[in-house]
């Protein structure tokens, strides 16, 4: 049993999962196990990084290296670039990862420059105690009011750029990719990895008119 | 360059901004056909990861079958070839993939592909996340509520035992034991739910014999 129990434990910890010599019994485990996994919110899109690092060692392979014959390889990047977007802005230029072991660093603001105040939600869609994600101009990020205030964060995980899921039964946000997780402050709560994250920045939000602002790019 | 924004085939809500929407929606224009590599890459390497992730759960070995499959298939592709036929040829790699990867690991095919194009090969615009969530909303929506939620804590919240333990306000052991009990279950009732699905298909095929016949 212990085989099916590590595998399982790998799976839910967003580890690859050790190999093991598996009966019928373990296999329908590990089949239900894989279904619940997969469907952990922001767990089907591949990182960017991959998808380009692939093309990368295509291109090499398939590629006849003539000359001059950038082929799409830079397009490629371009498009890479937009899709990588969303988390640069969410991940300012000033959270550069150091230091080893420490669950937290200060979170930054987001102060764009120049930025607009977009509307993410109706006064109406956010009572208290709730939370919406929403993306507006360049950031993806999440609102809440709580105990009559409003709070805005960015979405974007401060490791590696990764779109943050709301959890579903927990009040924290969860990243696909590794599964460090935050609290809906922004808060770093847990992370396996042996670097100091960040905290998630602010955004400035405002609600008028029955509309709730970020100020965003 | 071939690429264009189909933001416009629905119009962006005001809570999924424009970026975003943008960006899951820049797919190569293959039109009927594939012209090169690249753009067969473009247009699947999506797809195929997310085919791979919901058959495997886990980021390593998703990305390693996604680069197996593209390594392997497209050197002999030869292009251009119409769409249709490109895709059943790498849901074809992507079976081959998989059931090495299963006889590498396991030694037991714990999930397999189909032998036809499923529907995120051939729909247009595929919401496999959703799929997946869709069978284990299923699978969860038939436990009990406490094997639901340690499941969903774990599995869907991304939850320690600790965490979930204390959420649950029982304690570590029990939250193991109870998750385990949870999955057994969780394993049951996903067996019944193909053997429905399969009776289902099997009448479906009936069905259409007769229609056929008439």
């Amino acid at each position: 049993m212990r085989g099916i129990t590590r595998y399982v434990e790998d799976l839910v910890r967003s580890r690859r999962p050790r190999r093991f010599k598996a009966g019928q019994e373990d296999a329908a485990l590990a089949r239900t196990a894989i279904a619940l996994r997969a469907a952990r919110p922001g767990s089907g899109a591949p990182r960017d990084e991959f998808v380009l690092r692939l093309h990368q060692r295509l291109a090499a392979e398939l590629d006849p290296p003539v000359p001059g014959r950038a082929r799409g390889r830079r397009a490629f990047l371009r498009v890479a670039a937009v899709a990588g977007g969303a988390a640069a802005a969410g991940a300012g230029a000033d959270h550069v990862l150091t230091g080893h072991g420490t669950a937290s660093a200060p979170a930054a603001s987001i102060v764009p420059d120049p930025g607009t105040w977009l509307t993410v939600a109706t006064s109406a869609d956010l009572p208290d105690g709730t939370v919406l994600a929403f993306t507006a101009g360049g950031v993806a990020g999440f609102v809440r009011r709580a105990d009559g205030r409003l709070h805005a964060v960015s979405g974007i995980c401060t490791h590696q750029g990764c779109r943050l899921a709301l959890a579903t039964a927990a009040p924290r946000l969860v990243c696909p990719c590794h599964g460090a997780t935050f609290a809906l402050d922004g808060a770093v709560l847990a992370h396996r990895l042996p670097v100091t994250l960040t905290a998630l920045p602010q955004l400035a939000v405002r609600e008028t008119d029955g509309a709730v602002q970020v100020y965003a790019p | 360059m071939r690429f264009a924004a189909r933001a416009s085939r629905e119009p962006a809500s005001p809570r999924r901004g424009a970026l975003v929407g943008t960006v899951a929606r820049l797919h190569a224009v293959s039109g009927e056909e594939y012209t090169d590599w690249d753009a067969v890459y473009r247009d699947n390497v999506g797809r195929v990861y997310r085919l791979m992730f919901a058959k495997v759960g886990n980021r390593p070995d998703a990305e390693d079958l996604t680069t197996e499959v593209f390594m392997a298939a497209l050197r002999p592709l030869r292009l251009p070839a119409p769409t249709p036929a490109v895709r059943a040829y790498l849901h074809a790699a992507c079976r081959t993939a998989l059931a090495r990867h299963w006889a590498r690991t396991f030694g037991e095919q714990v999930t397999t592909l189909p032998e036809h194009v499923e529907t995120l090969f051939a729909g247009p615009d595929p919401d496999p996340e959703s799929a997946a969530a869709s069978l284990a909303g299923q699978i969860l929506a038939a436990l009990p509520e406490r094997y639901r939620r340690i499941l969903q804590l774990r599995f869907l919240d991304a939850c320690s035992v600790a965490e979930a333990a204390r959420t649950l306000d029982i304690s570590v052991g029990s939250a193991k034991v109870l998750q385990h009990r949870a999955l057994r279950r969780a394993a049951e009732v996903a067996a019944e739910l193909v053997t429905e699905v399969a009776a289902e298909t099997a009448r479906e095929v009936a069905q259409e014999a007769v229609t056929e016949a008439e």
